[in-house]
Formats: C-alpha cells, sequence, structure tokens
C-alpha cells in the first residue's frame, strides 16, 4: 500500500500522513488513530511506543 | 438558500471566495500605509529643517484676494497676550466711551542662530515626531502581514508580530516622557532662567492616562498574539 492509498483510506492529507510518519506530529486525534488502525489492522501499541 | 446570483455575489465577497476582492485587499492596504508613513516623515523632516509651511492669503483693493504658500520659521510656542499689554496706546486712539479688551493669539518663533537655540528647537518636536513615525511603521508592518496574502502568509499571528507589538507598547509608554522633555527644551528657549515649578505648571498631562492606558491594552494584545502563536504551533502539529 502506498503513501497516497494510506492517506485516502485513513482520511487525511499525505503532508499530514508525512507528518505523522516524520515524527514531527505535536497531537494525534482519536479518530485519525482509530481510522489508522482500522486501516492497518493493528493496535495503537503497534503505531507508538515510548523512549 | 438562494439561487440568485447577486447573493451568490454578496455570499462570496463577505466570505472572502470573491477572486475580486482578494486581488485588490493587499494593494489598497499597502497604499495607505506607505502614504501614511511617507506623509509622517516628511513631516519629521519638515519639522527637523525648521520648516512651517503655511498659506497666507492677503487682500488689497488694487489686485484683490491673493493666496500663496509660504515656508516661515516654525513657530515653537503659540500663547495668547492681553491686547491692552500689546497695543498699550490703543485706548487713547478709540473714540471717546469705548473701551478695548480681550486677547490677541501670538505665535513665539526664535532667532536659530546660535547652536543651542538649534539644539533645543530640534529638541522640542523632533523626538516625538520620530515615536510617531516609528509607531506608524510597526503599525503598518503588522497590517501587510494581516491584510495581505501577496506580500505575506496573510497569517498575523507570527512572533514578529508579537515584538512589533510590545515595542509599540513600549513607545506610547515612553511618549509622555518624551513629551515632557519637549516641554522642558520650549521652556528652555523661551525662558532659561524660568522657574521649575512653572515648568510642572505648565505641563499639559491631560492625554496621560490615555497614553498608559494605550499602552496596557498594546501590551495585553501582545500577549494575545503570544497565546494566538502558541496555538497556532499545536495546531500544525495536529494530525
Amino acid at each position: 500500500m502506498t503513501l497516497t492509498e494510506l492517506a485516502d483510506r485513513v482520511g487525511v492529507t499525505l503532508v499530514n500522513l508525512s507528518v505523522l510518519k516524520n515524527d514531527r506530529a505535536k497531537a494525534i486525534r482519536f479518530s485519525t488513530l482509530e481510522a489508522l488502525c482500522e486501516v492497518l489492522e493493528c493496535q495503537p501499541g503497534d503505531l507508538m511506543t515510548y523512549e | 438558500m438562494s439561487n440568485s446570483p447577486a447573493v451568490r455575489r454578496f455570499l462570496d465577497l463577505v466570505s472572502g471566495k470573491n477572486p475580486a476582492l482578494k486581488r485588490f485587499d493587499w494593494p489598497i492596504a499597502y497604499w495607505v500605509t506607505t502614504i501614511v508613513l511617507v506623509l509622517a516623515v516628511v513631516g519629521t523632516v519638515l519639522d527637523a529643517l525648521d520648516i512651517n509651511l503655511t498659506w497666507n492669503v492677503t487682500y488689497s483693493p488694487e489686485s484683490g484676494l491673493h493666496g500663496a504658500r509660504t515656508a516661515s520659521v516654525k513657530p515653537v510656542a503659540d500663547a495668547t497676550v492681553d491686547v491692552k499689554t500689546l497695543v498699550p496706546d490703543l485706548q487713547q486712539k478709540l473714540p471717546q466711551g469705548m473701551t478695548a479688551h480681550g486677547e490677541l493669539p501670538v505665535s513665539v518663533a526664535f532667532d536659530n542662530s546660535t547652536l543651542r537655540s538649534q539644539v533645543l528647537n530640534f529638541l522640542s518636536s523632533i523626538p516625538m515626531d520620530l515615536l510617531v513615525v516609528a509607531l506608524i511603521w510597526l503599525l503598518r508592518r503588522i497590517v501587510l502581514t494581516t491584510v495581505s496574502p501577496g506580500l505575506s502568509s496573510g497569517d498575523p499571528f507570527i512572533k514578529a508580530n508579537v515584538w512589533r507589538l510590545r515595542i509599540m507598547a513600549s513607545l506610547v509608554l515612553v511618549m509622555p516622557l518624551v513629551s515632557f522633555w519637549s516641554e522642558v527644551a520650549v521652556w528652555e528657549l523661551v525662558s532659561p532662567s524660568v522657574s521649575k515649578d512653572l515648568l510642572w505648571m505648565s505641563y499639559d498631562a491631560s492625554l496621560l492616562p490615555l497614553q498608559l492606558g494605550s499602552a496596557v491594552v498594546l501590551f495585553i494584545l501582545a500577549d494575545v498574539f503570544s497565546a494566538g502563536v502558541r496555538l497556532r504551533d499545536d495546531v500544525e502539529g495536529l494530525v
């Protein structure tokens, strides 16, 4: 799945997806997190880690 | 919702979707603020050169009414003097039974031949003029960031505007001091031996509450813009 396809299916712009991917996001909406988990068939913990 | 073209055009206009509005809004703001700034700078330069442009109208029965713009020495102070002091023999010239009373306006100008009088004359108006020019320049920069998508991002919530507002507030805060300093310079010109009590009595403090109030409002506005910048940063990082 390309980033463009993922952005379309999650319902965010490619720019915002790039912000998320490159760790430049300061906050994420629950609705965005939910959509990402639904499309990628994963849990929030699979997308985020605490270091 | 009405499908009338006129209503649609009006809604486009007020919502900023009308391309004609976007095309014209920034040049108007740019030129209006530029003209105001240029006028302020020209006024300051004329003050610095001690030039006062006046319009003199003369009348004579032979040639009629004539007007001419002349550059004269700038009056430093305006005063009113009792007519009997100015024209002591006026009463004698009047017909029997008539008396003259009242005051006449007098403009006081100075011989600018000495360095001391030149410096004092300069100090009496230039600092305040420069303050006004600085304020107009800062306000112009803020206005242009706010309403001119052609010149900037059109976003007023930037750190530069916070600092501009803080500097404006500081300038307004020092205005009463500069105004007092101008008064000192004028009094030194009028009479170097004048009592300092008279200086305090003559100081016009009527604008002081307005100036201090404006400074407080500008400082508060700077804080509001600062909060706006923080909120903008947060929103830009929200996905």
